[in-house]
């Protein structure tokens, strides 16, 4: 399976209720996300960065993951 | 000479607690490495911040410590007064917000 569905499924899986979008910029190993999900009303954004980046932590310690942009939005 | 880790760890606290506005980066401002460090230099520098850069390349140790230190995995980071505001994305939404200028703003 493709890094870019990996990380798909595990931001859907991280933000039940939530909308995850993930797309490659480059090479198959520079993604960017755009997720939209409940849990992050009220939280500064980097606290919402730091929730997007903990179920993925794994990906990007072995490297697999070379770049991650991160759009968070709050769903109410 | 050899450095050890806890020189590193004492290094980077040092950055972080005395520049106000601290940047860790690939490269320097004038030579970035990474086209994300380099858009957060020049999100800075469009703010109007004056602020600290240390290069995170010569030595791994730089990137493993700081990372344990601020919780955020992956580089640039910035840091204003001590706290973690955070990397390319963060900064680049708060400088087209207008929030970043006001940040670095008090900062200073």
């Amino acid at each position: 399976m493709a890094l870019q569905d990996d990380v798909h499924d595990l931001l859907s899986a991280a933000f039940p209720g939530g909308d995850v979008q993930v797309a490659d910029f480059g090479g198959g190993d520079h993604l960017s996300a755009h997720v939209r999900a409940p849990q992050f009303a009220g939280l500064p954004l980097i606290a919402q960065h730091k929730l997007v980046y903990a179920p993925v932590q794994h990906l990007l310690d072995d490297g697999s993951i070379h770049a991650l942009k991160i759009r968070t939005e709050a769903l109410t | 000479m050899i450095v050890t880790e806890d020189q590193i760890r004492d290094e980077i606290l040092s950055a972080i607690n005395h520049n106000r506005v601290m940047l860790f980066m690939k490269g320097t401002p004038e030579f970035p490495r990474c086209g994300f460090s380099a858009q957060t230099v020049r999100c800075l520098q469009l703010a109007g911040a004056e602020f600290a850069a240390i290069d995170i390349l010569p030595d791994p140790r730089i990137r493993q410590v700081l990372s344990a230190h601020s919780g955020w995995p992956t580089i640039p980071q910035l840091f204003v007064d001590g706290d973690l505001v955070g990397g390319c994305d963060i900064v680049t939404e708060l400088y087209e917000s207008g929030e970043l200028q006001k940040l670095v703003a008090d900062a200073a």
